[in-house]
């Protein structure tokens, strides 16, 4: 299995849904018509791996621009989302290798080497979202009210 | 996907090509009000839609530099004083049954996101960089505020225009680049 550019997910029945850029350009690959309940899922982008680890909703998005008078939209961003589903605590870690950067769900803030980047706290409903920045090339995360 | 947009002058009308005049302006003059119709192709709904604008990004024709008209028409937009204030403003408040824009929700020195922000101006902090876009409001025909329907018709609309100052007194071609962001989920 292997894709250059698009989205992988890994639904809890053991499936995989791929969602390769030409495919999805085609309508070959769909991310709303495949499942959204997921053990993870994952980006990818020109050599960049983002991915989200646990169990729960997921969502995907890409941002684009497009300027006036032309139709041809820029690929800016590409985002993995999670909705947060706990109660109370839970903790995110991120594990960072050059363009690979996961994400990792646990109740135990010492379950993973490394500080956790955040500590939900009464969140639940709430996103988080990994955001693949294509023009600055870099990683970083957000917290949403709403999938974006 | 990338999806493509399409720019109009009328609903659902062929692409617009080339550049689009507005006209020589006298200092404390508006342009005439252009409306804009966006459509796009794909399967479904794009969301978050809003408009920023940049530094000209193409072959640059003015007087100066693209980032000194850049700071410029955010200055209009800033202007503090009655006669120092102008730049790129949107009109989004289409009214119903008369199908016409507001003349009201236009911007003012001293209102300069007037009708609830259906009327804007684009100065500092709004709408001077993707990350803070003026968002495509329903009253411009969109499903909901940022999402804009799939398919060819109805479009979306709005008018823009430029306004200079009346103490402007630097004559001359000045670029900006007008920007579309979206996202989308295949």
């Amino acid at each position: 299995m292997y894709i250059e550019n698009g989205w992988i997910k890994f639904p809890l029945d053991g499936s995989t849904y791929l969602g390769q850029d030409s495919d999805v350009a085609k309508g070959l690959a769909s991310w709303r018509n495949t499942p959204t309940l997921l053990e993870s899922a994952l980006i990818l982008h020109n050599g960049w791996v983002v991915k989200i680890h646990g169990v729960g909703e997921y969502w995907q998005s890409d941002v684009y621009e497009t300027k006036f008078l032309e139709g041809k939209s820029k690929l800016v961003k590409r985002r993995i989302e999670r909705q947060i589903d706990h109660d109370n605590q839970a903790f995110i870690f991120k594990q960072s290798r050059e363009k690979q950067h996961e994400f990792f769900f646990s109740m135990n803030p010492g379950e993973f080497d490394g500080q956790y980047v955040y500590q939900t706290l009464s969140q639940k409903g709430q996103w988080f979202i990994a955001e693949l920045n294509l023009v600055k090339n870099k990683c970083n995360w957000i917290i949403s009210d709403s999938k974006l | 996907m990338a999806v493509s947009i399409v720019w109009s002058l009328t609903n659902g009308g062929s692409a617009i090509s080339g550049s689009t005049d507005l006209g020589n302006l006298s200092n404390g003059a508006n342009t005439t009000a252009k409306e804009i119709f966006i459509r796009h192709n794909g399967s479904n709904s794009i969301t978050s839609a809003g408009i920023f604008i940049r530094e000209f990004s193409g072959t640059y024709l003015g007087a100066r530099t693209a980032a000194a008209d850049f700071t410029e028409i955010l200055a209009w937009g800033d202007g503090t004083t009655a006669n120092s204030f102008g730049g790129l403003q949107i009109n989004m408040k289409r009214d119903q049954p008369s199908n016409t824009f507001d003349t009201a929700a236009w911007p003012t020195y001293s209102s300069k996101a007037p009708s609830s922000g259906k009327g804007n101006t684009f100065r500092t902090g709004v709408g001077d960089d993707e990350s803070n876009p003026i968002t495509i409001l329903s009253s411009t025909g969109a499903t909901a505020n940022g999402t804009i329907q799939a398919g060819s018709t109805p479009n979306v609309s709005f008018q823009l225009r430029i306004a200079v100052p009346s103490e402007e007194d630097t004559l001359g071609i000045r670029h900006f680049e007008t920007v579309l962001t979206y996202s989308f989920t295949s």
